[in-house]
């Protein structure tokens, strides 16, 4: 029982906290990231497994965040709410051309994150040939060139 | 917001909801404010090992003193320091409560002459030189059950100190 706890509650307390911290931090995975999610994944190992390293538990724990997991997507597909609450619906932050400053800002985003990704993703210079630049909802800004 | 066309969801390219999305900002910024304030008070302690945490009590005479910690995790180390000003040449430590059943001795230093056990109760008997010092006694203990535990210590079946400690899980 302990170890379906453990793996529940750390399933949890990770979506929380990494909700918490937003969809930014996702945006660009910079070398220092990559590092701190491996420090995250060492902190966690400890207290999913604690000082069992029998198969058993080890299985139990992967079976019980798969499961976690599933239960959740069935969640979301029946309510569309909890959905939108957890994962977030996609923001316009650039509309023909036009910042919008304020969405912006509170998102996180910087104009010179939307031209970096408007320079590596559609080969474009200025803002006024961004059409949309569109923040999804995997942290990534989708730009679509005007026409 | 005050940019109310910003406020507006589009339809087209994508469809937006706003009203979510600020919902979203909302709860994200009590959500920062709540972590600062889990390092913080992690910092101090609240969480076992820090100032808020380590804490002692005596009996009224001083013949026995205990130092331990407030909080304790399950699992993990805790700490816990007797000190006696005995009057004879050997003294006998009574440590009672439930803690017995959640806590595993790690480590006991220094060795006890005796150990025995009564009920939920171990005593532990030291014969030791007579020092106007007094003599301290080492505890190193790990948790087993997250809850709360109340502890009492008691020294030569007369003087006794109580206090609780919470485990968390």
């Amino acid at each position: 029982m302990e170890t379906v706890l453990r793996a529940t509650s750390i399933y949890f307390v990770l979506m929380v906290v990494l909700k918490i911290a937003g969809r930014r931090t996702l945006l660009e995975m910079t070398s220092f990231d990559l590092i701190l999610l491996l420090i995250i994944s060492e902190a966690t190992q400890q207290a999913l497994l604690g000082n069992d390293f029998s198969v058993t538990g080890a299985s139990l724990t992967i079976i019980t965040l798969i499961v976690v997991d599933i239960l959740f997507g069935m969640m979301k597909a029946r309510f569309p709410r909890l959905d939108l609450l957890i994962n977030g619906s996609a923001l316009i932050l650039v509309e023909n051309g036009n910042l919008l400053t304020e969405r912006a800002q509170r998102a996180g985003i910087s104009k010179d994150d939307i031209l970096n990704s408007a320079r590596t993703s559609a080969g474009l210079e200025r803002l006024d040939q961004i059409k949309f630049a569109i923040l999804e909802t995997n942290g990534k800004i989708s730009i679509i060139p005007m026409k | 917001m005050k940019n109310k066309d910003e406020e507006r969801s589009r339809r087209y390219p994508v469809v937006e909801h706003m009203r979510w999305q600020i919902l979203e900002w909302k709860i994200q910024r009590i959500g920062y404010a709540c972590l600062f304030t889990i390092v913080l008070l992690g910092a101090c302690g609240l969480f076992s090992k820090g100032v808020l945490s380590d804490t002692g009590k005596a009996t009224d005479d001083g013949s026995l003193q205990v130092e331990y910690e407030r909080f304790g995790r399950l699992d993990s180390d805790m700490a816990m320091t007797i000190r006696v000003k005995p009057q004879q040449e050997h003294f006998t430590l009574k440590i009672s409560g439930e803690e017995m059943d959640n806590f595993q001795i790690q480590s006991l230093q220094p060795q006890p002459q005796r150990a025995t056990s009564s009920k939920n109760a171990l005593e532990l008997s030291w014969d030791m030189p007579r020092s106007p010092a007094g003599a301290t006694v080492w505890i190193g203990l790990q948790a087993q059950n997250p809850g709360r535990y109340p502890v009492t210590v008691t020294l030569d079946q007369q003087a006794s100190v109580h206090f609780t400690q919470w485990i968390y899980p």
